[in-house]
């Protein structure tokens, strides 16, 4: 009996014991698992004046989550940042406003482990990363404006005929005067910057998403100072229809051709010149996050809709199903990379065109826009911020505010 | 030992129809009114326990050869002092039934249930259980949710000579939960578990050890009916931080898979009279993982979570018992590196993980009490009227963390205490033939605040920016105020022979009265056979 009460006594007091001592353990672990990457910047060998490159500014934005870190390097161009595993974006840029220098560069997404970093054949790579600096050109002719995200009808139900670009010659006073001939606007596949992935990273070629709308000849041109406003879908006056009240019937140019339902033009509005690259009876622009560019093909328009064979493929890497037409990313005059957020985008245009990308805060559909910064004005010119940055170069969440056709 | 074999599954198969079967007409001889497990519990702490062989000692708890219930009940909930995840309103019906029935010398039970709930105003219920893992996709529009119920379980237990008991349990839950306002959420869950168990008995000492494996699927889908409107889904990354996307862009269905594998070990000292100490205690690991429903790989998290409790009872009397328990259960959330890579072989864009994956959660959980209780069915066989006190102290504590590297956000802390108070009350008539059973029962619970760290930066070098939408402080400030105020519950239940009927109400208030109350009320009938 005292034997047996013994034994009980025992095992019980062990049991309680290890209840009490394994709750006090930490048998999940809960530490927080981080690496280190270094970024090395470099300047072009060309440049021929001295930039701080303290004053360059490095973000590494994740994309599995809603956070960027942000850091200056030192003065030779190096910095490390101690950060969480996972997927990232790396931006450095700076804008020198008293030389009017812009620099920028990009390494597109990388995954960024514990190890290192994850090459394309999934090998680890040491987690050192530079960035060759590129100067960015302004560009005489730029996107001031544009309004995607559409907004209601006033029974509050979703509107998107309300659309528009605005184009502006950014060369400033004594600048000159551009033609619009054969100049393209379109946006770049895939058409959401929340799409898995984009085959034509790194590429040299851009697929057009479903079709492309040419200035017709007519001898349209802006000068210094002058823009003109091309209606997406609807030209035709929006005011009694939506809450964004767009008269753009007084729009100078409207995307329209007969085979395409849905689109509307008024009198005294020109139609573009359609060239489908795809399928579809409307213009399906995003409304949350187009890849908008304005281009020329350096052949003409003509010889590059004869070139099948080159410039009409399938997507990288397979040998069957959609073809689409490809462009040259060196005959983009302007580009803006329009992102549904920061995290769980997709890069679709280069560095060279947008080395980062601009975001609506605002929800879709909320009738605001993303207009660009005015830098200057000189000579009454305005002069807009053009760094080939749209995150620094524009501000979102902007009631439209075209500059119509004046009656 | 065929012969053994034959019985064993013929008893199995006398277990899965039992619940539906009421018995003959034997009575049952202690005491009149409804059986309960409840009942079966007070005369034997291990009639509680998580050990299946446990359920063997019913020949010696129960004179009769069956005992059971059948029961069918309905509840409504409303107020406005809840949780986020509770609605505004709720109805809810049920029906179960519940037997044991000795076989020669084993005993078999079995269960079966089905509830439907209709809840009007529910948000954030991406879910059916909310706290099981951090990461969820939800929406805050509110609407009617419905959601059903099947549940069933079978248990058999048999000696194996004159000291040990064998059991085997499984029991196999199916619940299915539908939103009817956009974005509505369609969920699809399985529970399924098994445990073996064996038992050791002798006069003064007793143990047992049992072990369980517990799986659970779920299956989400959110759709959206009317496209006139945009609506936002929100992916939860624990501790209410969270991203919001526009449907249209947004992944909108997932698949959770539950595993957990655990065991218990009781022990019992018996001192030949009415005096018995009874301890379990219980360890389970509990991991989920969420991934799309289709086949590109693509992983939206794991939890992991290691669950200790211990519970102990000092048996004074079959009606007096203190009780003392205490849990603890810590969670860690993690999520993959992972990008989409072309398969050269099929030509399918799959999502490929690399490296460890990355712990973003953590959650310390633990809560305790310490009871003197008596059972609810508290007269006394040779009384007309019995009252009794019971009290208990409770506390507990819950703080969780989202992790980005290094910066810690805190989302819900806060530490709680308070008394608990229970009296109860019952009458029986001459004839022992009718009963009236009441109580009333209060708890307070103090919040105690806790320093909440908002930001912390670990390294001054690097800036951390939150590029969207992040943390809803009030969503988890209104978590966590539900656990500071009063908790009051009251029931009464007359039984007449075979039949019990019981109201029950619950009334959750705040220490500030403009913060609302939260009641639930619910009526239930049980035939006990």
């Amino acid at each position: 009996m005292k034997a047996r009460l013994h034994i009980f006594q025992t095992i019980a007091v062990a049991t309680i014991a290890a209840a009490f001592l394994l709750g006090a353990c930490e048998m999940v672990p809960k530490g927080s698992l981080w690496t280190e990457v270094e970024i090395a910047l470099e300047l072009p060998q060309e440049l021929d004046v001295d930039l701080d490159l303290s004053q360059v500014e490095i973000r590494l934005q994740a994309k599995a989550s809603p956070v960027a870190y942000v850091t200056n390097p030192d003065g030779q161009g190096k910095a490390r940042i101690r950060v969480q595993p996972g997927r990232y974006d790396l931006l450095a840029s700076a804008y020198y406003k008293a030389t009017r220098i812009a620099v920028n560069a990009n390494c597109p997404e990388f995954l960024l482990t514990e190890k290192g970093i994850v090459g394309d054949d999934g090998g680890l790579l040491p987690s050192i990363i530079t960035l060759n600096l590129e100067v960015a050109i302004p560009n005489e002719l730029v996107f001031r404006e544009i309004y995607y995200h559409g907004s209601s009808t006033l029974e509050g139900a979703s509107y998107t005929k309300d659309r528009y670009l605005e184009i502006y010659n950014n060369a400033g006073p004594g600048g000159r005067t551009v033609t619009l001939d054969s100049l393209c606007v379109s946006t770049i596949y895939p058409y959401n910057s929340t799409t898995g992935n984009n085959p034509w990273k790194g590429l040299d070629t851009l697929a057009l998403a479903q079709m492309f709308w040419m200035f017709p000849k007519g001898g349209y041109t802006l000068a210094p100072g002058e823009s003109c406003v091309v209606a997406l879908v609807s030209a035709v006056d929006h005011s009694s229809r939506a809450t964004s009240g767009l008269q753009l019937n007084k729009a100078h140019f409207g995307a329209y051709a007969d085979h395409l339902s849905g689109h509307e033009i008024s009198a005294g509005v020109t139609p573009m010149v359609c060239y489908m690259a795809g399928q579809g009876n409307t213009w399906a622009v995003s409304i949350h996050s187009p890849a908008v560019v304005l281009f020329k093909p350096e052949m003409g328009v003509d010889a590059y809709r004869a070139d099948e064979t080159t410039w009409e493929r399938y997507e990288p890497g397979k040998t069957s199903g959609t073809k689409y037409w490809h462009i040259a990313k060196g005959w983009i005059i302007d580009g803006v990379e329009c992102a549904d957020s920061p995290e769980q985008s997709i890069k679709r245009l280069p560095a060279s065109v947008d080395a980062s990308y601009v975001y609506m805060r605002s929800p879709h559909y909320s009738g605001k826009c993303i207009t660009r910064v005015l830098e200057d004005t000189i000579d009454g010119i305005r002069i807009y911020k053009d760094t080939n940055n749209s995150a620094a170069d524009f501000t979102p969440d902007a009631t439209p505010s075209p500059n119509l056709k004046r009656p | 030992m065929r012969r053994r074999i034959h019985k064993l599954s013929g008893s199995i198969l006398m277990v899965l129809v039992s619940a539906f079967i009421p018995a003959g007409a034997q009575t049952f001889g202690i005491g009149n009114g409804a059986r309960t497990e409840q009942y079966l519990n007070w005369q034997n702490a291990w009639f509680g326990s998580a050990n299946p062989a446990a359920i063997s000692l019913f020949s010696t708890a129960s004179v009769s050869a069956q005992m059971g219930e059948a029961v069918a009940g309905g509840d409504c909930s409303f107020g406005k002092f809840r949780t986020p995840y509770e609605p505004a309103s709720r109805f809810g019906a049920n029906l179960s039934t519940l037997s044991y029935i000795k076989l020669w010398k084993a005993v078999a039970k079995g269960r079966f249930g089905y509830g439907y709930d209709l809840s009007k105003g529910s948000t954030w219920r991406g879910l059916a259980d909310p706290h099981e893992t951090p990461f969820m996709l939800a929406d805050s529009i509110p609407g009617n949710l419905s959601k059903e119920t099947y549940s069933m379980e079978a248990a058999v237990a048999m000696p194996v000579g004159s000291h040990l008991s064998l059991g085997l349990e499984a029991a196999y839950d199916v619940a299915l939960m539908a939103k009817h306002v956009d974005l509505r959420n369609k969920n699809t869950g399985m529970d399924f578990h098994i445990s073996p168990g064996i038992r050791y008995d002798s006069r003064h000492f007793s143990a047992g050890l049992s072990a369980r494996y517990h799986r659970s699927t779920e299956k989400i889908e959110y759709l959206q009916v009317d496209e006139s409107t945009e609506k936002y889904l929100f992916e939860f990354m624990g501790a209410w931080n969270f991203r919001s996307l526009g449907f249209s862009s947004a992944e909108t269905s997932r698949m959770k898979i539950g595993n957990a594998f655990g065991g218990s070990l009781q022990t019992e000292y018996k001192s030949g009279g009415k005096f018995r100490i009874f301890n379990e205690f219980s360890a389970d690991y509990l991991t989920t993982s969420q991934g799309e429903t289709g086949y590109n790989g693509l992983r939206h998290g794991d939890s992991r979570s290691l669950v200790i409790a211990d519970n102990i009872s000092f048996v004074i009397s079959p009606r007096r018992r203190i009780t003392a328990y205490w849990k603890s259960a810590p969670m860690v959330g993690y999520r993959f590196i992972q990008r989409q890579e072309l398969d050269p072989a099929s030509g399918i864009r799959r999502y490929v993980t690399y490296g460890s994956p990355v712990p973003c959660f953590d959650r310390m959980e633990y809560e305790g009490g310490l009871y003197y209780d008596a059972p609810e069915t508290c007269v006394d066989n040779d009384r007309t009227f019995t009252i009794r006190l019971a009290c208990g102290l409770e506390f507990g504590h819950m703080e969780e963390y989202y992790s980005e590297g290094i910066v810690r956000q805190s989302g819900v802390a806060y530490n709680y205490m308070g008394p608990a108070l229970k009296i109860l009350a019952g009458w029986q008539s001459q004839d022992g033939r009718n009963k009236i059973d009441m109580g009333i029962q209060a708890n307070s619970n103090f919040r105690i605040p806790m320093k909440k760290a908002d930001l912390v930066y670990y390294d001054e070098m690097s800036m951390i920016q939150f590029t969207g939408n992040h943390y809803d402080g009030e969503l988890a400030d209104r978590q966590a105020a539900v656990m500071n105020g009063l908790a009051f519950r009251a029931y009464a239940q007359w039984t007449h022979q075979r039949l019990a009927l019981r109201l029950n109400g619950r009334l959750r208030a705040p220490f500030k009265a403009a913060q609302g109350t939260y009641t639930t009320l619910s009526l239930t009938a049980a035939w006990s056979f």
